[in-house]
């Protein structure tokens, strides 16, 4: 079998109080051609970039075939099951939440 | 990468040395690690180019730019591809702990073959990458030449 070149996505983590948003930049890769995967707090993210397959026809490359594919741990802090995924224009957004107990809290003074 | 000849004459004297090695770093900031065109590096997309017996393609990584944001001309078979690639502005943010993707200005000019027919250009965005298809001119087609037979 043919060792798969990875390529590493450019990514941009930000965030609200809300939720933590994750940006990559997979320019190639069809929504089909994504596998996310989230278990035990490990996000597993893959995508083949499609290129065509011009057998004898190149005549310039730059471009590197394979996939791509990045790892996050993600903190306690977020909740696993509110994680959502969207592709645009070769821009994978995913977004989590951040769980209600771990939001910043006004605390009151009383007294 | 370019690869950068180093310049060994003079190498007796200390003071040489620094002044030589002074040289070189200018050298390095003016033409080569910060030359804005270079391929890849942002200001520079990445291209493929290939061709099939009728047509000549192009590829090049332009993740997150809005098709509004591509300018493409051609003009004595030079094809001169040049846009602003935005910064992600289309999530809610208030912090950003990390940022590796580049933003700006970009351009690439590429010397298209004489058989490409500069008169039948296509070009599409798709997933984040611009192919631009370029027809070859007929007379480099190959053609079917049928031969007469002698009655």
């Amino acid at each position: 079998m043919k060792k798969e070149n990875i390529i590493v996505p450019a990514g941009k983590i930000s965030s609200t109080k809300d939720k933590i948003t994750l940006q990559l930049e997979m320019p190639g890769v069809e929504k089909n051609d994504l596998d996310i995967t989230l278990e035990n707090k490990l996000l597993k993210i893959a995508g083949k970039k499609n290129i065509p397959d011009h057998k004898n026809g190149w005549l310039h490359r730059e471009r590197r075939e394979g996939s791509y594919r990045k790892e996050y741990y993600l903190e306690e802090e977020v909740d696993d099951n509110s994680i959502k995924a969207s592709m645009e224009n070769g821009i994978l957004t995913l977004t989590v939440d951040i769980k209600e107990k771990a939001k910043p809290r006004k605390v009151m003074i009383t007294g | 990468m370019n690869l950068i000849q180093w310049n060994r004459a003079g190498f007796d004297s200390p003071f040489n040395e620094l002044d030589l090695l002074q040289n070189e770093i200018n050298r390095l900031f003016d033409n080569d690690l910060f030359e804005s065109r270079r391929p890849g590096v942002g200001a520079a997309p990445l291209v493929d180019f290939a061709e099939d017996q009728d047509t000549y393609y192009l590829y090049m990584d332009l993740p997150g730019v809005n098709k509004k944001d591509i300018d493409i001309t051609i003009s004595r078979n030079v094809l001169i591809i040049k846009g602003e690639k935005k910064a992600l502005k289309d999530v809610e943010e208030e912090k950003v702990y990390h940022n590796e993707i580049w933003y700006g200005n970009f351009e690439r000019s590429i010397s298209l073959p004489d058989t490409a027919d500069d008169s039948k250009i296509t070009a599409e965005l798709k997933n984040g990458v611009l192919v631009v298809t370029i027809a070859k001119k007929d007379s480099v087609k190959p053609r079917q030449i049928t031969i007469k037979t002698q009655k």
